[in-house]
């Protein structure tokens, strides 16, 4: 029980770097004006998504 | 030119006089709304929970105060980043909000030394996961299996987004002119 809670903290922390990062990176692609940086900020920020949505995944299996 | 980061406006160290961020670059003939040195936005003074903070959304002038004889223009960003302190001089004030919209050099150059910093703490996260996940025991083989697959995953995609938000910050000077 005390590992699990363990681990649910650290995910918790962990997705909310990456909800931080994935703001960040829509941000940063909402002003961009250089395509080519556009379009790599986008990438990053899709990848970013993905990864909140796969932290969320393993705060459901601990939990 | 050396600067000095006082609370509320940046002061010339040899000549004790507040200066003005759109024009100074004029001065040393780099023109109006050229780039400034990198960082220097990001070490202005922030001042939290004074003024109104903008809702997300374009950047505009909010509130106008005195200091120094400078107007000090209050731009609204983003709710998290509070407000950004500008010291204008009047004449750079008119035009202001367009200058400040042709510099976002600073901002960007802070928010991808942000992103970068977020990287890190991200791939620290992720090994201390990693170790703790190795020592757990209450997963059965196949939540084990999903978790390190996902681990994997993220720590490869991180890895890659730290290179890329690496090569970001060496080269920003050059990329945040054509912002």
């Amino acid at each position: 029980m005390f590992e699990q809670a363990s681990l649910a903290e650290v995910f918790g922390a962990l997705l909310a770097k990456e909800q931080q990062a994935a703001k960040l990176c829509a941000d940063l692609e909402a002003k961009a004006a250089d395509p080519a940086f556009r379009q790599e900020i986008g990438q990053l920020r899709r990848e970013k998504q993905r990864h909140v949505e796969l932290t969320q995944r393993l705060l459901e299996i601990v939990q | 030119m050396q600067v000095q980061i006082l609370s509320r406006a940046v002061i010339d160290r040899q000549t004790g006089v507040p200066v003005c961020l759109f024009c100074r670059p004029a001065r040393q003939g780099a023109g109006r709304g050229a780039r400034y040195p990198a960082g220097l936005h990001s070490r202005l003074a922030l001042m939290q929970n004074v003024f109104e903070v903008a809702a997300d959304g374009p950047p505009r002038s909010r509130n106008i105060g005195y200091s120094g004889g400078l107007v000090l223009a209050f731009f609204g960003l983003a709710r998290e980043n509070y407000q950004w302190i500008y010291g204008l001089c009047a004449l750079c004030f008119q035009g202001g909000e367009e200058a400040w919209m042709k510099d976002k050099a600073g901002e960007f150059g802070s928010q991808i030394s942000a992103m970068a910093k977020v990287e890190e703490q991200i791939a620290v996260a992720l090994a201390a996961t990693a170790s703790q996940i190795a020592r757990a025991e209450c997963f059965d083989a196949e939540q084990r299996s999903e978790i390190y697959a996902i681990l994997g995953t993220m720590k490869a995609d991180s890895e890659a987004h730290r290179h890329l938000v690496g090569r970001w910050v060496n080269d920003r000077t050059g990329r945040v002119t054509d912002v």
